[in-house]
This record gives C-alpha cells, sequence and structure tokens, in this order.
C-alpha cells in the first residue's frame, strides 16, 4: 500500500492536531480550574514543631470563628525550598494561595506586577496596639503611603560566637574588625578555624560580604533605591575579606565552593568555626538538639570597621495576593494571626528564631529571662536591609537571588582580579537589573 | 542476516484468511473488518492512540511553550510581551556565559564518555556466569535507586572539607593533613561534580547494556569459536556490531537527559567556585525561577537545542532507516 | 560444549571479578556513608570528624520519620504512582515501538523523533505550563495527575529502547505466525514481548524508578497532603538553612528498598535470551 501522505502533510496534519489540542486545552483552562476552597493559607515551616503547630491550630480557631467547613479551608504546609516552584506555578496559572509568609523583597515584587493586596488597614489596626510596630519592619511592605504586606517578623543576623574559646584564651568579643582577624588567628588551630563566613555562590554569601563592606562606608543603593555599588566603602570591604581569605587564612578554603546556605550552619553546629554570621536559625536548632554547644554560644553585633558597626536584619512578611476571591477572609485570618497574644505564642516557641514584629513583646519573659538576646534588641531597631541604604526592592531581590555580588567576590579571591573592577563589573550588572525592573 | 519482511505479503495473507473463511462457494470479498485490520495505518493508530494522547496532552503543549517563550520578555506573574532574539542576545553579550557552554560541553561529554565506559565494563563483566551475579547486579543498581537530589546531598557531605568521609578516609589511611578541597578548589571541583554524575547515572548504561548482551544469540559466538576467533575478535565483530542500536540509543538519551540536569551541581556547588561548574540548567534554573525572568531562562535552555536537534535527528536517521 | 576452559577465558574471568569487586566497593562506599548516617545520634553526625562506625547506633532517625511525618502514606502513594506508572508505559511504549518498527503509516519518523525531541525542554522549565494543563483539567492534587506527568517523561525513552531491541527479533517469528491466522496483536503479546523480557524488564525498573524518585512535579502538582509521595517528606527535614541530616539519610535507606526489591526479585527476567532455533523459513 502506497503511502498517501508526504512529509509536509504530514507536518501540517501534525501541526494542525497540536494546535487543535493547544486551543481546545487552553480554552478549557480557565472553566475548568474552579477552586473548591474559600481560604487557602500555605505555611512556610517556623522551625520548630511546636510553633507550627500553634500556628495551625489558631488557623483552624479562625476557621471556626468565621464559619468555614473543613473543607472550605486550607492549611497547606510548605518547605522552603518547594516555595518558589509552587509559587511560580501558581501564580503563572493566576491560583496563588491567599496568605502566604514572602521573604523581605519578594513582597515589593509582586506589589509591583499587581499581586498584591493594599493591607493597610489590617497594618493600622497593628500599629494601634501598644508599642506599635518597628520602624523597618513596615518600611520593607510600604509604597506609596500604602502597606503593601503584613509584618511578620525580623531577622536579625548577629554573629554566632564560641564564647568557651575565648575564654580559653582570655580574650573578648573583638571591638574592630582588625581586632576580629587578630583573634582568630589567636584561637583558630585548623582544622579549627576563625570565621566561617559564606563565600560561595549563596544569599548568605551576599549578606556576610555586605556586612563587612557597610563598616568600611559601602553600601549597594542609595536611599532611593538606584544603585551606588560603585564606591571606596565596598572596595575597601573587598579587599578586607579578600586578606582574611588569601593573607591571613582564617576562613576555610574549602567555603567558596559552597553551594547553599546550610554550609555555615554545619560548620558551626560541628565545632570547626569559631564564629559565623547567620540569623537565628542556628541557635533555634542548637536550641533543640544541642543545648551545650547552645550554652556556649554568644550573640553578638558586628564589630566595628572605620565607618563604624552597622548591623544586618531581614524581614518576613505575610502576603496576601489579590487573586484571593474572598479578600475579607485572607484578611481576617492575617489579622487574626497578628493579634499579639497569638503572635507571642508563636514566636516564643521558635526558640529566638524570629524577632516579633512588636517591640512591645521583647518584655516577654522568654527574652528578658535569656541574657544572651539583650544585644538582639539593639539589632532590631538599628539593623538595616542587605538593600542597604534602599529599603527592599524588586531590584534588591534579583541581585540577591542571583548571587551577583558573591561572583565578583569569587573572581577577586580565584583569579585576583582587583577589587575596584570587580566592584565595577557589579556595579554595571545591577544598573542592567534596575533598569528591567525599576 | 533474516529476510525482511514484505508489506504486501503478510496483508496478503490475512487476505487470503478471510478470503478463505467463506470458501463455501459463494462469491468471496474481504470483511470489512479484515480489511480495516489490512490496512497497517489503522492498525498503528490503534497502537499508538494511547501513547499520542498521552505525548499529546502532557508534552506537546508544555514543550512548544517553553520555545515560545524563550522569544518573548516573561517575567513570572507578569504579561508576556514578544522580543524575537532579544534574550539570545543578552546571553550572548556576556562573558560569562560563554564559560557556561563551555562548562556544559565538557561536563557532558566527559560524563557520558564514563558513563559509557564504565556501564560497558560493567555489564561485560555482569555477563559471565558466576554464582553470586543476581547479587552483584543489585548492588551495582543501587546508585539508580537512589534519588538524584539524596545522592547529591550525600556526596556534597562525603566531600565536605573537615567533615567529609574523603578526607578523613585519605587522613586514616594515607595520613594526609592536607585537606583537599573537592568542590572549593576551582581546579579539580568539576571533576569531583562529575564524579557524583557518573556514580549515580552509570546503573542506566550497565542494565540496558546488559539487556542488549543478553540478547545476542549465542549462536553468532559459537560459530565464532569454531571459526577460531578470540576474545578481542568476538567483542569487536559479534558483541559492538549487535549492540549498536542499543548503544546509540543509550547515549543519544543519556547526553540529553545529562546535559539538562540541573540537580547535582546545584546542590554540590550552586556553579561555583567563580563558575568553574555552572552549566546551562543551571543558568537557565536562575535567570528562570530566582530571578522570575521565565523567557531568557528558556533562552538559555534552547540554545544547546539546534545541536542536540541535529543530534538526534542523524542518529535516530540510523535507527529509523534500518529495518533488519 | 568445550570440556576445558581455555587459557584466555580464565584471564577474562579473573579481570572480570576484579574489575567487579572495585565496581562494588565504588558504588557501595557513598552508600555505605548513607546507611551509616542514618542510625548516627545526632552528636556524632555534627562530631568534628567523620566516624566510620557509628558509636552509638539508633533507630531515633526512623523514629522520627515514621512518628513525626505521615511517612506510610507517602509510601502508599508513591507506589500507587510508581506501579501505575510503570505498568501503563510497559503498555504504550510496547505498542509504539512495534507499531514504529513494524507498521507503515504516515509521520512514522517524525513521530518518533518528535518523542526524543521533548526531552530537550528540561523538566525545571517544562513544570510551569504542565502545571496549567493539570490545573486546567482538574488534575493536580491528584495521583492521577501524577502519574499521567510522569508517562509524559517515561513513554519516549521505554518506546525507543523496545524499539531497539524489537529492531533486532527477526521478522520470521512473527511471519510464521501470520500465516497460522494471528493478528499483529496477537503477534506481539504472544511471541514479541515474551521474547523481549530482558528489553521489558529494563522498561519497567526505569519507569518504576523514575517514577518512584521524582521530585519536581511531585512537590509543585500537589499540595493536599493526602496526596504527597515520598520526595515531599523529605523536604519536611530541610527547614530554611538547617538540614537534618539524620531523618534526611534514614528517608533514603527507606526509599532505596522497593526498586531494589522490585529489581532483585524481577531480574532473572534480564537473563533470558534470545533464541533463534525455532523458526524455519
Amino acid at each position: 500500500m502506497p503511502n498517501t501522505f508526504n512529509r509536509r502533510e504530514a507536518l501540517k496534519t501534525g501541526a494542525a492536531a497540536s494546535a487543535f489540542a493547544g486551543v481546545t486545552i487552553l480554552a478549557s483552562r480557565k472553566t475548568l480550574a474552579q477552586r473548591q476552597q474559600k481560604l487557602i493559607y500555605w505555611h512556610l515551616p517556623t522551625f520548630t514543631p511546636l510553633a507550627d503547630d500553634a500556628v495551625r491550630e489558631q488557623f483552624e480557631e479562625f476557621r471556626k470563628m468565621a464559619g468555614l467547613s473543613e473543607a472550605e479551608a486550607a492549611f497547606v504546609p510548605t518547605a522552603n525550598q518547594e516555595l518558589i516552584q509552587r509559587l511560580s506555578a501558581a501564580l503563572e496559572n493566576d491560583t496563588p494561595p491567599d496568605v502566604v509568609r514572602l521573604y523581605e523583597s519578594y513582597v515589593q515584587l509582586y506589589r509591583k506586577q499587581g499581586h498584591m493586596m493594599d493591607v493597610s488597614d489590617v497594618v493600622a489596626k497593628m500599629q494601634a496596639e501598644e508599642g506599635g510596630l518597628y520602624e523597618s519592619s513596615l518600611t520593607a511592605v510600604a509604597y506609596d503611603g500604602k502597606y503593601w504586606g503584613v509584618p511578620f517578623a525580623i531577622n536579625p543576623w548577629p554573629m554566632h560566637v564560641r564564647m568557651d574559646v575565648l575564654e580559653e584564651h582570655g580574650l573578648d568579643y573583638p571591638k574592630t574588625w582588625d581586632e576580629f582577624v587578630e583573634t582568630c588567628l589567636k584561637i583558630q588551630k585548623p582544622p579549627f578555624y576563625g570565621y566561617g563566613m559564606d563565600l560561595g555562590l549563596t544569599s548568605d554569601a551576599t549578606d556576610n560580604i555586605m556586612q563587612i563592606c557597610w563598616c568600611f562606608g559601602g553600601k549597594t543603593f542609595n536611599a532611593d533605591g538606584t544603585p551606588a555599588f560603585d564606591n571606596e566603602g565596598n572596595v575597601a570591604g573587598f579587599t578586607f575579606i579578600n586578606e582574611m581569605y588569601n593573607e591571613h587564612g582564617i576562613i576555610p578554603r574549602g567555603v567558596i565552593g559552597n553551594g547553599d546556605t546550610a554550609w555555615n550552619n554545619k560548620a558551626y553546629q560541628s565545632g570547626q568555626v569559631a564564629f559565623i554570621q547567620n540569623p537565628t536559625s542556628v541557635y533555634a536548632y542548637l536550641s533543640g538538639e544541642d543545648p551545650e554547644l547552645m550554652k556556649k554560644t554568644g550573640l553578638f553585633g558586628v564589630p566595628e570597621g572605620p565607618a563604624g558597626a552597622v548591623n544586618q536584619i531581614d524581614t518576613w512578611s505575610l502576603g496576601l495576593f489579590t487573586q484571593s476571591p474572598y479578600p475579607d477572609l485572607a484578611k481576617g485570618l492575617a489579622a487574626h494571626l497578628m493579634q499579639p497574644s497569638l503572635y507571642n505564642e508563636v514566636i516564643t516557641k521558635t526558640n529566638g528564631r524570629f524577632v516579633p514584629v512588636y517591640p512591645n513583646l521583647f518584655n516577654d519573659p522568654w527574652w528578658t529571662s535569656r541574657p544572651e538576646f539583650s544585644q538582639f534588641i539593639e539589632i532590631a531597631d538599628s539593623g538595616v536591609p542587605v538593600s542597604y541604604e534602599a529599603p527592599p526592592t524588586p531590584t534588591a531581590g534579583e541581585v540577591l537571588a542571583t548571587n551577583v555580588i558573591p561572583e565578583a567576590m569569587q573572581l577577586v579571591l580565584v583569579d585576583g582580579v582587583d577589587p575596584a573592577e570587580a566592584v565595577a563589573e557589579v556595579q554595571q550588572k545591577i544598573v542592567a537589573i534596575h533598569e528591567r525592573l525599576g | 542476516m533474516p529476510v525482511q519482511g514484505t508489506i504486501g505479503g503478510s496483508g496478503l495473507g490475512m487476505l487470503e484468511k478471510a478470503v478463505g473463511s467463506h470458501a463455501h462457494g459463494q462469491v468471496a470479498s474481504p470483511s470489512w473488518r479484515a480489511q480495516l485490520a489490512n490496512d497497517q495505518r489503522v492498525v498503528a493508530l490503534f497502537f499508538l492512540l494511547p501513547t499520542i494522547l498521552v505525548l499529546l496532552f502532557v508534552v506537546i503543549y508544555p514543550f512548544f511553550s517553553a520555545i515560545a517563550i524563550s522569544f518573548q520578555d516573561k517575567m513570572i506573574g507578569a504579561d508576556a510581551s514578544y522580543i524575537g532574539l532579544g534574550n539570545y542576545y543578552e546571553l550572548f553579550g556576556d562573558r560569562t556565559f560563554l564559560k557556561v557552554i563551555r562548562n556544559t560541553l565538557t561536563y557532558t561529554v566527559v560524563a557520558v564518555a564514563l558513563k559509557f565506559l564504565l556501564g560497558l565494563a560493567m555489564a561485560l563483566v555482569l555477563a559471565q556466569d558466576r554464582p553470586l551475579n543476581f547479587l552483584f547486579r543489585t548492588i551495582l543498581f543501587i546508585p539508580w535507586a537512589v534519588p538524584t537530589i539524596v545522592a547529591a546531598l550525600s556526596f556534597r557531605w562525603i566531600y565536605d572539607d573537615f567533615s567529609g568521609l574523603y578526607n578523613n578516609l585519605l587522613l586514616v589511611l594515607f595520613d594526609m593533613g592536607n585537606v583537599i578541597s573537592w568542590l572549593g578548589d576551582p581546579k579539580i571541583a568539576m571533576g569531583s561534580v562529575i564524579a557524583v554524575v557518573v556514580w549515580s547515572g552509570t546503573p542506566f548504561y550497565t542494565m540496558s547494556f546488559l539487556a542488549g548482551l543478553k540478547a545476542i544469540p549465542t549462536e553468532l559466538y559459537e560459530a565464532a569459536r569454531i571459526d577460531g576467533a578470540g576474545v578481542w575478535q568476538e567483542f569487536w565483530h559479534i558483541t559492538v556490531p549487535q549492540m549498536r542500536k542499543v548503544f546509540v540509543i543509550v547515549v543519544m538519551l543519556s547526553t540529553i537527559w545529562t546535559s539538562t540536569n540541573l540537580v547535582i551541581v546545584q546542590i554540590l556547588t550552586n556553579g561555583g567556585p567563580a563558575n568553574a561548574t555552572q552549566i546551562m540548567p543551571n543558568l537557565a534554573y536562575k535567570y528562570a525561577l530566582l530571578a522570575g525572568r521565565l523567557g531568557i531562562g528558556s533562552a538559555v535552555n534552547m540554545v544547546f537545542f539546534p545541536l542536540l536537534a541535529i543530534l538526534i535527528y542523524f542518529l535516530s536517521r540510523r535507527i529509523l532507516a534500518q529495518r533488519d | 560444549m568445550a570440556a576445558t576452559i581455555s587459557g584466555s577465558k580464565r584471564r577474562l574471568k579473573i579481570l572480570g571479578n576484579v574489575f567487579l569487586l572495585v565496581f562494588v566497593i565504588w558504588t557501595l562506599i557513598p552508600f555505605y556513608w548513607m546507611l551509616v548516617t542514618s542510625v548516627k545520634e545526632h552528636d556524632e553526625i555534627y562530631g568534628t570528624g567523620a566516624t566510620l562506625w557509628p558509636q552509638r547506633p539508633t533507630l531515633d532517625n526512623y523514629r522520627t520519620l515514621f512518628f513525626d511525618t505521615d511517612y506510610f502514606l507517602f509510601f502508599r502513594n508513591s507506589m500507587t504512582v510508581a506501579l501505575a506508572t510503570t505498568f501503563l508505559t510497559v503498555l504504550c511504549a510496547s505498542l509504539a515501538a512495534y507499531a514504529i518498527v513494524r507498521l507503515e503509516f504516515p509521520g512514522r519518523k517524525l513521530l518518533a523523533r518528535g518523542m526524543i525531541y521533548t526531552y530537550l525542554v528540561p523538566q525545571s522549565l517544562l513544570f510551569i505550563p504542565l502545571f496549567a494543563i493539570l490545573a486546567g483539567v482538574g488534575l493536580t492534587n491528584s495521583l492521577t495527575g501524577l502519574t499521567i506527568a510522569h508517562m509524559g517523561f517515561t513513554i519516549p525513552f521505554c518506546t525507543w529502547l523496545l524499539m531497539g531491541y524489537f529492531m533486532s527479533i527477526p521478522i520470521e517469528l512473527e511471519e510464521s505466525a501470520f500465516v497460522d491466522g494471528c493478528t499483529r496483536l496477537g503477534v506481539l503479546f504472544r511471541i514479541i514481548l515474551p521474547i523481549s523480557l530482558p528489553a521489558l524488564a529494563v522498561v519497567a525498573f526505569f519507569s518504576f524508578t523514575l517514577s518512584w524518585n521524582e521530585y519536581l512535579y511531585a512537590v509543585v502538582f500537589n499540595s493536599d497532603p493526602h496526596v504527597l509521595t515520598i520526595p515531599t517528606g523529605l523536604s519536611n527535614f530541610v527547614v530554611e538553612d538547617v538540614f537534618f541530616w539524620g531523618p534526611i539519610m534514614a528517608s533514603t535507606a527507606l526509599t532505596v528498598i522497593p526498586p531494589l526489591l522490585v529489581y532483585f526479585f524481577f531480574q532473572r527476567w534480564l537473563i533470558t535470551g534470545l533464541t533463534m532455533g525455532a523458526v524455519k523459513a
């Protein structure tokens, strides 16, 4: 039987079939995609099962108060590394959750794309509470006189310190970065190193690098959000870091091959380094799994550089998506969870992982009974976000997420590129991103 | 060599059968059902329907959608705008992009070559008779049974400078106090990554080749032995030619999978140090999900597309054309 | 049959055994590490050095796995999806491979090649439009949807692999069956498949293992706790920047078992080979 089709016809048939299938599928997309739930809350783990359970209970409480059945209100646990993929797919499909905890600049990014709800009313109620809210948590979600996210937590980045090692050598916590280098040289004995700085292609690396640059007068953005990376402070910072790594050798060599933000946690938890600069996820972990090491751990602000000591904080906020079919339910849930009494219950159960956005809650015995957190309050007050001097912006978010700064730092460390050159290149890249994202 | 059956031959055979069943002196005409069953195209459709449905549904639209997006400026959650080759211009203007392309080529070629050699060697070894072969086969299958993510995580740790298995073994066995930075030394990082890729993916080659080896009729070997052929000649003149199709198919598929798998690099080094291990799928992920730029992320992936498509075309031509 | 093994044969055997030993060690070292870590206590895992043998073996990590997570549910779901994917893939791929190899129809080459082209877009980019499709027909948060998504990945490869094996089956075997009045379908199921058991085994192992270990689609398409699979459970043990290594390794040790068991028991199918003797021209 001869073939009656030739290749051209086969291709045409194939294209027609695909087109037909595509059109059918696309057409059915919107009509068939019905949400059954009236309220969907994606819950990111708050670090301890106790805190997670508390949030779940509070969610249930709200569900009952709002008269929703179990099928109508979904509490969806979402692991941190699942979030970006799930949320991306959901956003592309126009079906994001109603409420989800978002990291720093994501609120601003989604606001810019028109996805974030104006929650000024919810925030106003929170501000009316005794003691109000931390300014830094508000600037992170503010734009054009309104608030686009509900402040959830502040995340200071203290220096975690092995106090026992310092004591052993009769040393105090170093006041300046130069003293820091001296201290490290005195206490370290490879394979035990001084500073477990993250210098891999990770967000921790960006944070660690900037934390030093700031103390030398550096910054990434101007207060109005325009890129300002090309400055002497950053060059001095890069130079200093290069010296720490290549000259003094107080940082383990292998850090530049690091691929995730868990490395420095593990290094500290395994007793391989004396200092790391990290959010208190380490501390929270130790209080659950290694209380002995926790007792030996001190939490301090950064040492001073020529331009003083500048500490870092980052912020978490609850984002409410505009695609939500029942915005009042979403706002109701956010307001409910953020009531000081309920909120405090969760925060205190996270073992120091998060700092409350209500300064007043620092009076809670959980904090006051732990002297190691005395510096915390100061850091929470005066700390700056990684986008310093600007508040978190979409540009800052992309700079952080795509590891622009560590990439340049690695060129200095490994390929011997001049710090000034590297810094100039970073500025170029940030400018390009800024042009795209504004 | 087996004689190729003709299309007309089998069709005629069935026609005869249909005719024969009506042989009672009546006028014999083939039933429409027999005619339909004759038509190879109809039979083919019937055979292929489930596959085509699944592929149409799950693969066709996403596939073309991904290609189309590479010509658009599209951020996640935002509207798309068509920009033609804009993404590609941006990519090729970036100095590190060329480095990434080179890395990907090195990574893919070396990994596939190593997997091929090791896989073939393992298959040949497992094809030999020995007691407990079933146990060895199971053991060698293990890397494939371990999810890639977990394998990568484990090796991340095994490679760790201080608490990693390898450095501690070196310390214990050879008293090497100097730490080897498996993932932090730019010179050996790529090698360390490739080692994990090979560990994880070789069983696929082993098993496919083993099945292929077992399918070679033993008569061929016997005949060769009678003719006085040695082991090496048996290998080159019987084993390799018989295995050619399986070789081609396995290498073709593995090349594609190896060059598009981002998990291992992402977990081990995330592309560092200084982009020494950055390969294209990871770059694509960085753009598409971390920066939320689906357009350029898709474009990164498409850069190798023509190369791989040509590879597929020519490799598959040899297989599809012959019908021995 | 030869009464003695020739010298070169013996050398080959020894060489083979040496290689085997090396391969086995190379394969097992990382796996040994995973197993041993899963029974270590937390202190030892985070100790400064690496210990090759657990000092105080404990089943705590497994206990965490079983009692603090829904591991049994995940296991059941993973098993359902993997078995369904395997069965359907073997079926579809066998039919498709036979059609491409033995039948003439328009678009034959295009279809065959087209299936492979689909691998050029990796999962990490494909999942977003795929999610849109599944959501559009209401198949997110379902094991069915996940199975179909997995099949999209397994079918092309399995079809091609079976094509490779089917092509080496001499056509005389079928022709004698036709003469005896067999239909195409009959030939496939009664003659081709039984002979292709080694190939079917590879296809089944591949589909099962791929589906069993698949992470991305499982995590993105399903968020309802009732339909989660094992890889999702893994995410429970990575909280922000902390990896809980003990349970992660325990999860690995357990997750590896089903594919290994499937392989262990069915590998004898890999052993059967082709025999040409039965066919008379």
